[in-house]
């Protein structure tokens, strides 16, 4: 019996020297897969006009249906994106959303891609439906090309 | 008629027998076999504009068009052979050359005829490099979108709107490659803004404006139910997304209008989610409504009925004829049954309503459905303006007068649409419709020798004179006989009759004098209601002397006129709004307003806030069409299904739930689990409802009168002629416009559109006469009061006649009109002239 005491400390002392594989999270924080799928942004081109187009294909192919769109027609002063239509809502419920990436497939207009972000916790399931102010990426981001097409660096989101 | 010859030809190695002249693609279909289409239309003549139908026939060695080849004995077709899917690659390169690939974004995509082909036949790829021709996406007026990128020049628009609907508004300019669609001027669509153009084109290039970009189809929940405006009863397909109706559209092979929807059908979805629906029960607390409870509104309602009884005072209702038929027969179970009262009517736009016996004689006659005009020799159509009230009707009639020059009597006080075209137009003086009716009669009995009615009517008629009939009608004694002559040209014949031969004052006697013409020409007779429901409410026994299924009632009640004027002078105790606004509707408005005020309890049963809602004493919601099941029967005695298409608004219930609420309060045992069980109710106790609940719809057929054989000859009294219009003034007379129906209508924004608010009007020669311009606004002074409106050159008016349609609050025709007759001399004068750029 105790053999098997010691044996097991041992393992336990050993491993005392080994490096750990947990991380001080949120103080660190663990590399993404490259083609990690996390949180959705809605892209725009180069003039900052949006690439969505509103035509809800991302909604139809969503397995849980957790995309909400409306669409609105853009008008002479107020153009929103190429083209006659634009989402005048774009909502994603990230409570049911399974992150599989089929709305980016479906895109036709490459606007909307899954990028690195998986911190989603709130106070409150409310704040889980993303509106299209928060999916809809800023300047900061940079305009252009969706990255994932065009081969570029991904920006870093962390 | 003779049989037509049948012919046998093979079509992919399957033989079919179809009857000469019938189209490939007809016959294919009957096989079960889908040639595609996008130019060739069930309503339209073949056209062979698209070529996308090309398959092969043996021995001719090229592809021919399946939708222009007819059938021929022996003739073998192959549909799938590679000649045809070669061909029909071809052609789908060549109509994808200058269409964009901007499915997602396009309201047809998802339900488009050729993304569909395109799947199924095109190559995936294109060959062409060049540039895609360009334009700009055009608004023509607020219905219709046009986006020429898209169309592939099938004309299915054009062709609709010039040959079904004879508006003639789009047509083709330019010629080869350059063709395209533009609107006869270039400039707004000139139509009756039905919006088939939209339904007919197999691309997207006709949109609509209202429902752009509101929804995908996919989105949609679509119900099938039946529209709620006028008799025709069309089926079409209400689409719901959150809980918001944004689309009506029919289905090309459903209904009794197949693909046919009218203005007001097609966008008089939005009421229904309107919000200005009355959402709570409400009670009159301190001289206001006030939201309550449904126990006390009810509560209230029951003591009321209870202390009417027992004060020995009458209860009544009136009803609208919207409600379904279950409504209708539990509110006249209600007051028959549990309030012991005979008083109940759902006609209040009629001045002389017809008598129970009349009323029987009418249901006598065999039902003819709307399909049977294709195949009509010839047909009357007396005091109702077919395209504006009763669009389905009207377009059917073009249809057969355009392609085959159906013989067609309109009698009108307009020159109405109809009368433009057919053969023959009795276009009588305002109020002389009765003597029109008898001048016509006499012509018809002294053509036809046959023994039966026609000799008692002969005889009946020989003593009237033509000097009378003449002056009395406005028309001339030539004029009578080429009508006749026109109507016993054709061998099947009907005579149709609507609105204003209902709203005469001499209804009864136009009747019977339409009855006499049906049975001396031996055709068939077709009343053509006001209402959604109005012959549901005519079968349900919603009628001061007849109980459901056309029983005689053993003491009849009072009508309409009658409930008002006794409520006036403080005999009722109750006076039950079932959906009905007498106020609104009644022809004598200051009598109604008396009668709500005088009687002891009113209760209004509601979709909106209305003028007679707001002097009740307890107001219920109602639900409407769309939010409720339940069965509606048309003008062809067809019973449809409603099905609920939207979630119930607010606490409203619907009509039967209320009446059987209230008879439980009074004590009575009714308890039905749903509606099945009231259905199961109704159709043992109306054997002519044998189909509700079981096979209703469409494909149901229409009831007929069990043992009833046609009525004898009625006798036809005299009516008095109507004076002339007074000088200085013009002849105007009320009724639906196009664009609306009922006061329901002024809740639809799409329809406010179209016709914004009250409106005369006119002729050109009228308004030159009055110095009025269109635009501008006019004070029209009548027998009933003073109103203002915008003046209209055209429309539905006929020279020396105005039409002012009756749809808007405040503005009603009863405010301006007399009570007496359904025209007045209106006395108009402009109060400020329309601004002209």
């Amino acid at each position: 019996m105790v053999q098997e005491l010691l044996k097991g400390l041992g393992i336990t002392f050993r491993r005392m020297f080994n490096k750990p594989v947990t991380l001080k999270y949120p103080d660190e924080k663990m590399p993404m897969f490259p083609r990690f799928r996390g949180r959705h942004h809605l892209q725009r081109y180069d003039n900052g006009l949006e690439r969505c187009v509103g035509c809800k294909l991302c909604a139809a192919a969503c397995p849980a249906d957790a995309i909400y769109i409306e669409s609105d027609e853009n008008r002479p002063g107020h153009r929103v994106s190429p083209g006659e239509r634009y989402a005048s809502t774009y909502e994603i419920n990230m409570l049911r959303c399974i992150f599989c990436g089929y709305c980016e497939e479906a895109c036709p207009e490459d606007a909307i891609v899954l990028g690195k972000d998986y911190e989603f916790a709130t106070y409150n399931r409310e704040a889980m439906i993303y509106t299209k102010e928060q999916l809809l990426d800023g300047p900061e981001k940079g305009f252009g090309e969706p990255y994932i097409r065009s081969g570029a660096k991904p920006p870093s989101y962390a | 008629m003779t049989e037509p010859k049948m012919v046998t030809c093979t079509i992919d190695g399957r033989t079919v027998t179809a009857p000469e002249g019938t189209l490939l693609t007809d016959a294919a279909k009957m096989l079960g076999i889908q040639i595609p289409i996008f130019c060739s239309h069930h309503r339209l003549k073949p056209l062979g504009a698209c070529r996308i139908c090309l398959i092969e026939k043996e021995k001719t060695g090229k592809p021919v068009i399946a939708c222009a080849e007819m059938v021929a004995e022996g003739a073998v077709f192959h549909t799938q052979s590679e000649m045809a899917l070669k061909a029909r690659k071809g052609i789908m390169e060549y109509l994808l050359v200058n269409h964009p690939l901007d499915c997602p974004i396009c309201d047809e995509g998802g339900e488009c005829d050729l993304q569909d082909t395109s799947y199924e036949h095109g190559i995936g790829s294109s060959r062409f490099v060049e540039m895609k021709r360009s334009f700009d996406i055009v608004d023509l007026g607020p219905i219709v979108v046009l986006d020429r990128n898209r169309c592939i020049v099938c004309a299915r628009c054009v062709r609709y709107c010039n040959d079904i609907m004879g508006d003639s508004a789009l047509t083709i300019e330019e010629r080869g490659f350059h063709s395209q669609i533009n609107t006869r001027d270039g400039g707004e669509l000139e139509c009756q803004q039905c919006g088939n153009c939209i339904e007919v084109c197999p691309v997207g290039a006709l949109t609509s404006r209202p429902y752009r970009f509101k929804a995908r189809p996919w989105d949609l929940k679509q119900t099938e139910t039946v529209c709620n405006f006028c008799s025709n009863g069309c089926t079409f397909h209400l689409g719901r997304r959150e809980g918001t109706l944004v689309r009506a559209r029919a289905k090309k092979s459903h209904g009794v209008n197949r693909d046919f929807l009218c203005a007001r059908g097609r966008y008089g979805y939005e009421f229904p989610t309107s919000p200005e629906r009355l959402h709570f029960p409400r009670i009159r607390q301190g001289g206001s409504l006030q939201r309550a409870e449904w126990s006390d509104a009810l509560g209230q309602a029951v003591r009321a009925i209870q202390a009417a009884r027992s004060a020995g005072k009458a209860v009544t209702a009136l009803a609208s004829a919207r409600l379904s038929n279950e409504d209708l027969y539990l509110l006249q179970r209600l007051v028959r049954e549990v309030a012991a009262s005979p008083h109940l009517d759902h006609r209040l736009e009629q001045r002389a309503p017809l008598p129970g016996p009349l009323l029987k004689s009418l249901a006598a006659f065999p039902a003819l459905p709307v399909s049977a005009i294709a195949t009509l020799g010839s047909a009357l159509v007396f005091g109702e303006d077919v395209n504006e009230e009763q669009p389905l009707y009207g377009t059917s009639l073009l249809r057969e007068v355009h392609y085959r020059r159906m013989p067609v009597v309109v009698a009108h006080s307009r020159r109405v649409r109809l009368m433009q075209e057919a053969a023959s137009g009795l276009p009588y003086r305002p109020g002389s419709e009765l003597a029109a009716a008898r001048g016509l009669l006499k012509s018809l009995a002294a053509h036809q020798g046959a023994a039966g009615p026609a000799e008692e009517v002969r005889k009946m008629t020989a003593g009237w004179s033509w000097e009378a009939l003449a002056s009395g009608s406005g028309l001339t004694e030539a004029q009578f006989e080429k009508a006749a002559a026109t109507l016993y040209s054709g061998g099947s014949r009907a005579i149709y009759f609507g609105s204003q031969a209902l709203r005469a004052a001499e209804a009864p006697d136009l009747v019977r004098a339409l009855i006499d013409m049906a049975l001396v020409s031996g055709a068939s007779l077709v009343p053509l209601w006001d209402r959604s429901n109005s012959q549901g409410a005519l079968d349900m026994g919603v009628l001061p002397d007849l109980l459901p299924g056309y029983e005689a009632a053993p003491a009849p009640g009072w009508n309409t006129a009658e409930i008002l004027r006794r409520s006036a002078s403080g005999e009722v105790g109750v006076l039950i709004l079932a959906g009905a606004d007498p106020l609104a509707h009644f022809p004598d408005r200051k009598l109604a307003e008396n009668a709500l005020r005088k009687a002891d309890f009113v209760l209004s049963l509601d979709l909106f806030e209305t003028d007679a809602s707001e002097m009740a004493h307890v107001s219920l919601p109602l639900r409407s069409y769309a939010e409720s099941d339940g069965s509606v029967t048309n003008s062809e005695r067809r019973v449809q299904a409603l099905r609920s298409a939207a979630n119930p608004v607010g606490e409203s219930e619907a009509g039967w739930r209320i009446f059987e609420r209230l008879a439980t309060g009074l004590g009575s045992a009714w308890n039905y689990a749903d509606l099945l069980a009231l259905q199961e109710e109704i159709r043992a106790r109306v054997p002519l409802y044998k189909v509700l609940g079981r096979r209703m719809g469409p494909a149901a057929t229409s009831w007929a009168l069990p043992g009833a054989s046609l009525p004898g000859a009625q006798p036809v009294g005299e009516g008095k002629a109507p004076a002339a219009a007074a000088a200085g003034t013009l002849r105007v007379e009320s009724g639906n416009s196009i664009f609306h129906h009922g006061m329901l209508s002024q809740h639809n924004k799409v329809q406010l559109k179209l016709l914004p608010g009250p409106t005369l009007f006119l002729a050109a020669e009228d308004a030159a006469r009055l110095r009025l311009a269109e635009g501008d606004l006019a004070l029209l002074e009548g027998p009933g009061g003073k109103v203002e409106a915008r003046v209209k050159i055209g429309g539905p008016s006929g020279p020396g006649v105005g039409f002012y349609p009756d749809h808007f609050a405040g503005a009603e025709a009863n405010r301006l009109f007399g009570p007496e007759s359904p025209f007045a001399d209106i006395k108009i004068s402009t109060l400020s002239a329309a601004v002209h750029s």
